[in-house]
């Protein structure tokens, strides 16, 4: 009793630690009558169209994108996968800087928005077509070919009736990553192109309007919830077994995407980065800032650390006891700037607060996201192991340790390695914060929005190296911190 | 006599129904039925992975459908094993004997393992991997954990459906073998009716979640 007790309380306070910034946004909740509803349906457009042309641009070319996948030898096929995902889960800040470089002059406002979201999310986009594709039409391709379908009855009759539903899937998923998104529309949007959640953030920050913005707060985020529930509620079906890829589903223009997409990713990064090499002296007169800056983002970053791993630690327990992930693991979309505003109300604005809100505010938001993403499908993965671990009565502590951390050591460095990255090259939830210090991730958003190009490059390279720097410290405390519990246990 | 009462899961396409159940304190008892009889589903309500409300699991005057997972200290070998990939097959079986037996019991169970270890043939892949055992390796060291943990009941799940039809006999055969010794009673789950024949004194039928008598 006293441990189902104390399993409930653990549930309840994970899932409230998340919920704080609607807590607090209730309880300084004031509607406003008087809002200016020609702005509001203005940027509620901006925010449509943004949302609605990058789902759909990258939906659609997601299907010659997957295509162009299965032309490649299998091995090739997972390593060029990884290459996709690389725009998605890398911080939207060099996506940013890869736009800003390549198309010059930018289009500032609704089309530069598109651009960037596209680059964003078209990996993401076609591995979800490459994975739907395998998990739905199994060897139907192959057996279209024998019987002579012809490419086109084999998409119109078997293909699109069988992914509809995935497509539509990706197509809402992109379109609330775009609906929630404040970096790139704040950088990329201009005077045109102002969605919701940046209207709501130059309500708080410039016209110090909060009634308007909480009304605004309270639109977007019933608009994103309404959407996540839709979507988490699309469940997939069973799949059609093992899978075969026919010439149907295979695509030189696809390939030739692929080609473009990574060369304009990866490409216009070094690129970008080899010319801004040049002004590297610039840097120099900056170093003295430069340090204070890296040594306040190492401070808050040991913080962050230390509190997301607490998390994963209680998560887990939490797992143990229930055989389920907590409900929080569904807020991966919350919107930036309501969790950014929420705790630039209720925390003091004074540099002190920085470090704690800096890294309440990012463990809120990214690690939904993060564990979902690296996480959650590999414990799955040991559901059967966890079981005959409890059956044998094996402690938590144990199964934790010799269990799940053992098996899961890859996945568990690639999440530390986007939690710092993530965490030291963001700037969009700092900026809604309202903090008073200086980090990396601020350094370069200014160096960028003030179109200082080059210094931007050198910072969000400079990034990198600490990023490789941190994970290197990381794996060593990892190492270090083993061997002392082998020798305790052993 | 081990009692169960007022057993009944709901599940997405499925109930499970039994409203009360004997199955005898001793030897082995075959629990039998073809697929989609609710074997798996009993199995798992067994072990403590489904709890469904108000029902009663009384072995030996303890209410063990109360307990938790854990608590209810059960053997069981699994139709695909699930051995902890990673650990060798010495680490396997000591993580579990460590777990479940006191400072005291160790040194008991220690001498039992290493006869079980002999009798199990399993000396030469003691130190492997369990990834890299074969299938009938695999079994084995299953079995030889289940037996370490000093378990109230031992439960075989499918335990030869994964071994190849030439290795099947020869494995009921050492099963038999060694489950005659114990003190302890076993539940078969099987569809298979030479593991009925060969391994079972007692069966219970199953079919579309009930219990045919």
């Amino acid at each position: 009793m006293k441990e189902f007790k104390s399993a409930y309380v653990l549930r309840y306070s994970l899932l409230l630690y998340f919920l704080i910034p609607y807590f607090i946004f209730l309880s300084y909740f004031k509607f406003s009558f008087g809002l200016d509803y020609g702005e509001l349906f203005w940027a509620f457009r901006n925010s449509l169209n943004q949302a609605t042309l990058t789902a759909f641009i990258a939906v659609a070319l997601s299907i010659p994108v997957s295509q162009g996948l299965f032309l490649l030898p299998e091995k090739t096929q997972r390593w060029v996968s990884r290459l996709l995902i690389i725009p998605q889960i890398f911080p939207a800040l060099y996506s940013i800087l890869i736009g800003f470089s390549i198309l010059n002059p930018f289009p500032m406002g609704t089309k530069g928005v598109v651009f960037l979201f596209v680059l964003i999310n078209l990996g993401f986009a076609s591995l979800m077509t490459y994975a739907a594709t395998q998990s739905r039409l199994g060897k139907l391709s192959v057996l279209s070919e024998v019987y002579s379908l012809g490419r086109g009855s084999f998409f119109t009759r078997i293909y699109f009736p069988l992914l509809r539903s995935d497509l539509v899937v990706s197509f809402f998923m992109i379109f609330i990553f775009c609906l929630s998104s404040l970096s790139v529309p704040l950088i990329a949007g201009g005077g045109k192109g102002t969605n919701l959640e940046v209207l709501i953030y130059e309500k708080i920050f410039i016209e110090q309007n909060w009634s308007s913005a909480f009304s605004l707060c309270l639109f977007q985020s019933a608009l994103i919830f309404g959407l996540s529930f839709f979507v988490l509620r699309n469940k997939k079906k069973d799949s059609e077994g093992d899978f075969e890829a026919g010439n149907y589903l295979k695509s030189y223009t696809g390939l030739f995407l692929i080609a473009v997409y990574l060369f304009i990713y990866l490409g216009g990064y070094s690129i970008g980065l080899i010319k801004s090499f040049d002004y590297m002296e610039f840097i120099y007169q900056y170093a003295a800032d430069l340090m204070t800056v890296t040594i306040f983002t190492t401070k808050a970053l040991i913080g962050y650390l230390l509190v997301n791993l607490t998390l994963l630690v209680l998560w887990l327990l939490d797992y143990l006891n229930t055989r389920r992930f907590n409900l929080a693991i569904n807020l991966i979309s919350v919107s930036t700037v309501l969790v950014g505003f929420t705790l630039y109300l209720a925390l003091p604005l004074t540099r002190d607060y920085d470090v704690l809100k800096i890294i309440f505010a990012m463990s809120i938001l990214f690690f939904p996201s993060l564990f979902k993403l690296f996480l959650q499908q590999p414990i799955e993965g040991l559901q059967s192991q966890i079981a005959v671990s409890q059956i044998y009565g094996l402690s938590k502590t144990t199964i934790i340790i010799e269990i799940i951390f053992k098996q899961l050591s890859r996945q568990m460095y690639l999440w530390l390695s986007f939690l710092i990255v993530w965490f030291v090259s963001e700037f969009a939830v700092l900026k809604s914060l309202g903090v008073q210090t200086q980090t990396l991730g601020l350094w370069t958003e200014s160096f960028l929005s003030s179109y200082r190009l080059p210094l931007s490059y050198l910072m969000s390279f400079y990034i990198l190296i600490y990023w490789f720097l941190a994970m290197l410290v990381v794996y060593l405390i990892i190492k270090v911190a083993h061997v002392s519990y082998k020798k305790f246990i052993y | 006599m081990s009692l169960i009462k007022n057993l009944y899961i709901k599940l997405d396409n499925f109930e499970l129904n039994i409203p009360e159940l004997s199955i005898p304190d001793s030897g082995v008892t075959a629990i039998l039925g073809s697929s989609g009889s609710g074997k798996t589903t009993f199995l798992k309500t067994l072990i403590g992975l489904y709890q469904p409300k108000g029902w009663i699991w009384e072995f030996k005057g303890e209410t063990l459908s109360r307990l938790e997972i854990g608590a209810r200290r059960l053997g069981v070998v699994f139709q695909s094993y699930d051995l902890f990939p990673h650990l060798t097959a010495e680490e396997n079986i000591l993580l579990v004997l460590n777990a479940r037996n006191s400072e005291n019991d160790r040194n008991l169970v220690n001498k039992k393992l290493q006869k079980y270890k002999f009798e199990l043939n399993l000396e030469a892949c003691w130190e492997t991997p369990a990834q890299k055992l074969s299938g009938g390796e695999k079994q084995r060291v299953a079995l030889l954990r289940a037996l370490v943990s000093n378990p109230r009941i031992l439960l075989l799940d499918e335990p030869f459906s994964a071994l190849d039809t030439d290795l099947r006999a020869e494995a009921r055969r050492m099963v038999k073998e060694l489950i005659n010794h114990l003190e302890i009673p076993v539940y078969l789950i099987t569809h298979d009716k030479e593991d009925v024949d060969s391994l079972a004194q007692s069966v219970i039928h199953m079919r579309n979640g009930s219990i045919i008598t």
